[in-house]
């Protein structure tokens, strides 16, 4: 199932410094995911954050796009689940009168139950449902 | 349109998604559906049986009218998938307020 889902936050610190949090690895670290991302286009990366049962989770990556200090385009697949297919995460950074908006956008193909039951593919995102449900 | 009665087919398609719109906020006849919309009643009564065979729609008689509205609880199964993906990147970009702040 084809879905796109977008997150978007406004933080009072000027673009340059957001920027920074989004491609230094250690400030990665910190917020993220433990990484070993470098900002090289093409480059695979690295993430590893704790799977919840005492495990370790790794994500697969790559740097798909990267035109500091707005924009960036991953790939992103969980280890193990590679019959999946890929999913995409885009970061877009814009100043605001306050600061800086972030929005991330995840997209792909994903759940292996709902990809069994749907054969076709449709773009929406999340706040379509949210207004259905009246959240 | 395959004979897929899936949920997230027959959301797939912006008409559909406007229609369960409305429906949501009252029941409403299929006449009264189709004056919101530039589509023939035929395209009408066909876009409600796909919402219907998804079980995103419920319909009662009244009198001679027959009237529909959305079933949420179906919905609930899409937004409960999407709810994993909020959770992780609400939860991450929480903490990046947090080390932004922390930094000089």
């Amino acid at each position: 199932m084809k879905f796109e889902l977008e997150f978007e936050r406004v933080y009072p610190h000027p673009v340059e410094k957001v920027w920074k949090a989004l491609t230094d690895p250690r400030l990665l670290g910190k917020w993220l995911m433990e990484t070993d991302f470098a900002p090289v286009v093409g480059r695979e990366f690295n993430m590893w954050c704790d799977d919840g049962e005492g495990g370790t989770d790794r994500y697969i990556c790559k740097l798909l796009a990267l035109e500091p200090p707005r924009y960036m385009r991953w790939s992103w697949l969980l280890d193990g689940s590679q019959h999946l297919g890929e999913t995409e995460v885009t970061f877009r950074l814009e100043e605001t009168g306050t600061g800086t908006c972030l929005s991330i956008v995840h997209s792909g193909d994903r759940d292996p139950k709902i990809i069994e039951a749907f054969k076709g593919g449709w773009p929406w995102k999340m706040e379509i449902l949210d207004d259905l449900l009246g959240q | 349109m395959g004979k897929s009665t899936d949920v997230f087919h027959a959301i797939a398609d912006p008409n559909r998604r406007r229609l369960l719109s409305l429906m949501m906020a009252r029941e409403q006849s299929v006449t009264e559906l189709k004056s919101r919309f530039d589509m023939t009643m035929g395209a009408v009564s066909q876009h409600l049986k796909v919402l219907s065979d998804a079980g995103l729609v419920e319909r009662r008689s009244a009198g001679k009218q027959r009237l529909y509205r959305t079933r949420a609880v179906a919905l609930k199964e899409v937004h409960d998938w999407t709810e994993q993906f909020s959770r992780f990147w609400q939860s991450r970009l929480d903490r990046l307020g947090d080390v932004l702040d922390g930094e000089p």
